[in-house]
């Protein structure tokens, strides 16, 4: 027998909310005896998260826009149609491939997409296999492409199980009152019988061929758990109101008998297979089972992918995998690395994932070619499209069944228009997968901006009528649903804070579908918080949450409390959010952020660490564990935290760098003092208006500071010494990409403006305080107002900015600041210039400095 | 691992379709096997 094998299980859609309490009531032990002996984690998915450009991604290890599969369904080569996706659309090479180049063999068996099956080195038992029509009296012949090698087809074609041979014995363990159906109404059976007997097929046929020929690799999917998920999650406790009793009584048992069943299907597997294999359980993302499930899908295509949530499972056990360990920060497209490194080869750098190193014991050298696509020679691919292909009704159906894909129209043209801006569509959110923001906006344009053909009253006559009426058009509609353009449109702009466009955006959603008002809601609401409306933003927010509350509502909640500097009820929306949706490491990373400021750094680290947990490339989660371990003394921790942050950036992590050089400085404790001169730094004066900070420019002026000024004010009563201003200051928040002028040099920046300095520098801040009352009353004087009548909403302004100068100071690793009191200056003008001097590390002309204090101006200054 | 035994009857179960190849054939074997038996038995009336 062969050693050093590999048995790849895809559960599609398994996922460890389910699973954790079947481990612990002992229902999964085939699974369990797994992790007992091996590694376990989250998996990743990808956007969209659709099955078989995901399953695609972990045979590729490339993402979709690299590997061609981009949805369900394909367009025929000759554009006549559109038929379920074929192994066709595949542009890149599979592990198999690689393994049959290299002379390894491999079994393939249910792949989603594989048919038709490429003649590898190996036995493929493709997609179609299972694939039967429901009527007994019907013919079910093994159509060609289906099974490599077609020798094989005599041993396999009796291992498919048949819908009508399923009995109450497979059928009560999962569904105990199944008497009770109704079975002229409800087809719950049938869809039952169909999905459990499609699973059984592929399992025989792995089952055969692990037994009866010779392999290195070996890849089962099973897609039972994610299609019972989307026939009776619905009816999963705890009970969803709108889920009729009656039928809640009876199935609600029928997702977790899914789950046992696929764990007994494991331990024969796990059997044959032997102790010397390599096995790897995993999914291509979860699904929800709690208060996010969905009873109405929206109307648009593969909406039900909706219910798909972010991590699925990982678990691996061998002979060279850990015991008992926890692993994190998978992703689908590590799988197809880390399988080429068991086997001793090297892998393309042009794979989107890496070698998950962490689950070995002792792992391979890594070794790489730049791509096994430039690699001539036979890989076992399919070298010209089979014209006896043809589309296949009933995969089609069964995609339609399952909400994948509307049933494609009558009219070819209009099906092949739709299903084309379907995948290109997909591109798009792949792009933005990837951070591609340009990739994506680009054919996001271009798909809004097509001219498609409208529907005519023609079009709703009769039975197709029917049928578009059910997804929603109507008579003068766009035959191709522009809505899903628009919306990631929106949250492109959103998050390039391009408010204008946003908005646009969001009123055409609204002209298009009033339906959309819930998330139109969250997406105003997020508009208004860019651009500073923090309360109008908690107004909608608050009207979208009583409609129905979700964790993003909840999110954005904190985030307008947080710019409010209102902390606690900031931290009680995120936590909020969190109860609603436990594993979103967006909000963990938030609500790290949060405790950071109010200062509980433990529960700051916890939270930043959950986070990384969680989704492993997520920079700022890093960075902000790294300032939670800082202010809790370890170091050592703190520093990896911020070389993580910058490893994972692709442009520099200014923050990052800065704060591993400041904690290089604290383990060393080389320099004891309190401050030094920078290399680089720009002095910033600061405060509020009127508050001493011309003086203290024009004290460092004298000193022998470099000013950087356009002194386009002139000095006048209330400044006679100048006001050492520079214009574009006045538009920092909008760029700030002048700084570097002012290296080695002075430059006013009022409060309220501090937060749009670059973190690319080292900033020394002197803040100059003074009494509020005063600073008020010195500027109602300025302005001609009588300065003893106080306007508290300015004060109350004031203070806000106070305090967040506080806050920012503590988070940007760059600044540096100390508060000089514009009194102290008057009354004590030696110590302040020496304070001053100490801080910038800049020998400076002290006496200098001192004459250019004037108490007179104090006066002047409106006192 | 020690041999488990099953009881197959004609009704079939989950344990048996897990098994894979060999349960599926196994148990079509005896449900084959019974209803050749009862077409005799008819016959026989």
């Amino acid at each position: 027998m062969k050693k050093n094998k590999v048995l790849l299980i895809g559960w599609d859609a398994a996922d460890w909310k389910l699973i954790g309490p079947l481990l612990a009531k002992g229902q999964m032990p085939a699974l369990k005896s797994l992790i007992d002996r091996g590694v376990y984690g989250n998996m990743s998915t990808m956007n969209p998260p659709y099955s078989p450009m995901l399953w695609s991604s972990v045979a590729t290890g490339k993402t979709p826009d690299k590997h061609g599969v981009l949805g369900f369904v394909e367009v025929l080569p000759d554009s006549s149609g559109v038929r379920p996706v074929t192994v066709n659309s595949r542009k890149a090479k599979a592990i198999w491939n690689i393994l049959h180049h290299e002379g390894f063999k491999s079994n393939v068996v249910g792949w989603w997409p594989s048919f038709p099956a490429e003649p590898i080195n190996g036995n493929i038992v493709s997609d179609k296999f299972q694939k039967v029509k429901p009527n007994p009296k019907e013919k079910n012949p093994i159509i060609k492409g289906t099974i490599h090698p077609e020798s094989k087809i005599k041993d396999l074609k009796d291992l498919r199980l048949f819908p009508w041979e399923i009995t109450e014995e497979h059928i009560l363990p999962m569904i105990p009152k199944a008497s009770k159906i109704d079975q002229e109404k409800d087809k719950g059976l049938e869809t039952f019988a169909k999905i459990l007997s499609e699973n059984t097929s592929v399992h025989a046929a792995a089952t055969k061929l692990m037994r009866t020929a010779e392999w290195d690799f070996m890849a089962v999917y099973y897609d039972l758990i994610d299609h019972f998920c989307h026939a009776f999650m619905k009816f999963y406790p705890p009970k969803l109101p709108g889920i009729p009793q009656e039928n809640f009584d009876i199935y609600n048992e029928a997702v977790i008998g899914a789950y046992r069943y696929q764990d007994m299907m494991l331990e024969r597997l796990i059997d044959l297979a032997g102790e010397d294999t390599t096995i790897i359980v995993m999914s291509d993302h979860g699904y929800e089972s709690g208060h996010r499930r969905i009873l109405k899908m929206p109307k648009y295509p593969a909406a039900p992918a909706l219910e798909h949530r972010q991590f699925g499972i990982f678990v691996a056990a061998g002979p060279n995998i850990k015991r008992n360990e926890k692993v994190f920060g998978l992703s689908l497209i590590d799988i197809a690395p880390t399988i080429l490194n068991i086997f001793d080869l090297p892998i393309g750098k042009d794979m989107d994932g890496n070698v998950a190193v962490d689950i070995f014991k002792t792992p391979n050298d890594l070794k790489f070619i730049d791509s096994w696509e430039a690699i001539e020679g036979d890989f076992a691919q399919h070298t010209t499209e089979d014209k006896d292909l043809l589309d296949d009704a009933a995969s089609m159906q069964q995609l339609i069944d399952l909400g994948y894909i509307e049933k494609p129209d009558d009219n070819k043209q209009i099906a092949v228009l739709k299903t084309s801006c379907d995948l290109e569509h997909n591109l798009a959110r792949v792009l933005l997968g990837k951070k591609d923001i340009v990739g994506a906006k680009e054919i996001l344009l271009k798909l809004k901006n097509d001219k498609y053909p409208l529907y005519t009253e023609s079009d709703f006559e009769g039975d197709k009528g029917k049928s578009l009426t059910n997804q929603g058009f109507k008579a003068g509609d766009s035959v191709v649903n522009v809505i899903p353009f628009y919306m990631d449109l929106l949250n492109i702009a959103l998050k390039e804070k391009d408010f204008e466009n946003a908005e646009g955006y969001l009123a055409k959603l609204r002209a298009l579908d009033r339906q959309f008002e819930l998330n139109t809601s969250l997406s105003e609401a997020r508009i208004m918080i860019g651009k500073g409306k923090y309360q109008k933003a908690l107004g909608l927010l608050e009207e979208a949450k009583k409609k129905r509350p979700n964790a993003q509502i909840w999110y954005q909640i904190g985030i307008a409390h947080k710019k409010l500097s209102d902390f606690n009820k900031a931290k009680d929306a995120f936590e909020n959010a969190l109860k609603l949706e436990m594993d979103s490491a967006k909000t963990h990373q938030a609500l790290a952020d949060l405790y950071l400021i109010l200062g509980d750094y433990e529960e700051a680290a916890v939270h930043a660490l959950t986070s990384v947990e969680l989704v492993k490339y997520f920079p700022e989660a890093h960075y902000t564990l790294g300032q939670a371990l800082e202010k809790l003394g370890d170091m050592g921790n703190a520093k990896n935290a911020f070389e993580m942050a910058a490893r994972l950036t692709p442009k520099t992590f200014h923050r990052a760098e800065k704060a591993i050089e400041n904690i290089q400085e604290k383990i060393k404790q080389v320099d004891k003092g309190e401050f030094k001169y920078r290399k680089d730094q720009i002095i910033v004066v600061s405060g509020l208006p009127r508050s001493g900070t011309s003086l203290m420019m024009q004290m460092l002026h004298n000193g022998g500071v470099s000013v950087l000024t356009d002194d386009n004010r002139k000095p006048d009563h209330s400044n006679p010494n100048g006001y050492f201003e520079y214009n574009p200051v006045m538009s920092l928040h909008k760029d700030n990409s002048w700084l570097h002028l002012a290296k080695d040099k002075s430059i006013k920046v009022v409060a309220p403006l501090l937060k749009f300095l670059s973190p690319k520098y080292r900033y020394k801040v002197i803040f100059m305080n003074r009494d509020l009352t005063e600073v008020v009353q010195s500027q109602q004087k300025m302005i001609g107002k009588d300065p003893n009548t106080l306007p508290i909403k300015l004060m109350d302004a004031y203070q806000s900015h106070l305090n967040q100068v506080e806050i920012w100071k503590e988070k940007e690793p760059g600044v540096e600041l100390i508060y000089v009191n514009y009194k102290d200056v008057l009354d004590n003008s030696e110590a302040m210039v020496e304070k001053v001097s100490n801080f910038t590390g800049v020998n400076m002309n002290k006496e200098a400095m001192i004459s250019s204090v004037d108490k007179s101006l104090y006066r002047t200054m409106g006192n | 691992m020690a041999k488990e035994k099953y009881t197959i009857n004609a009704r079939g179960s989950l344990g048996l379709l897990a098994l894979g190849d060999v349960g599926l054939e196994k148990w079509r074997k005896i449900k084959q096997a019974e209803l050749d038996k009862e077409k005799e038995k008819n016959e026989k009336k």
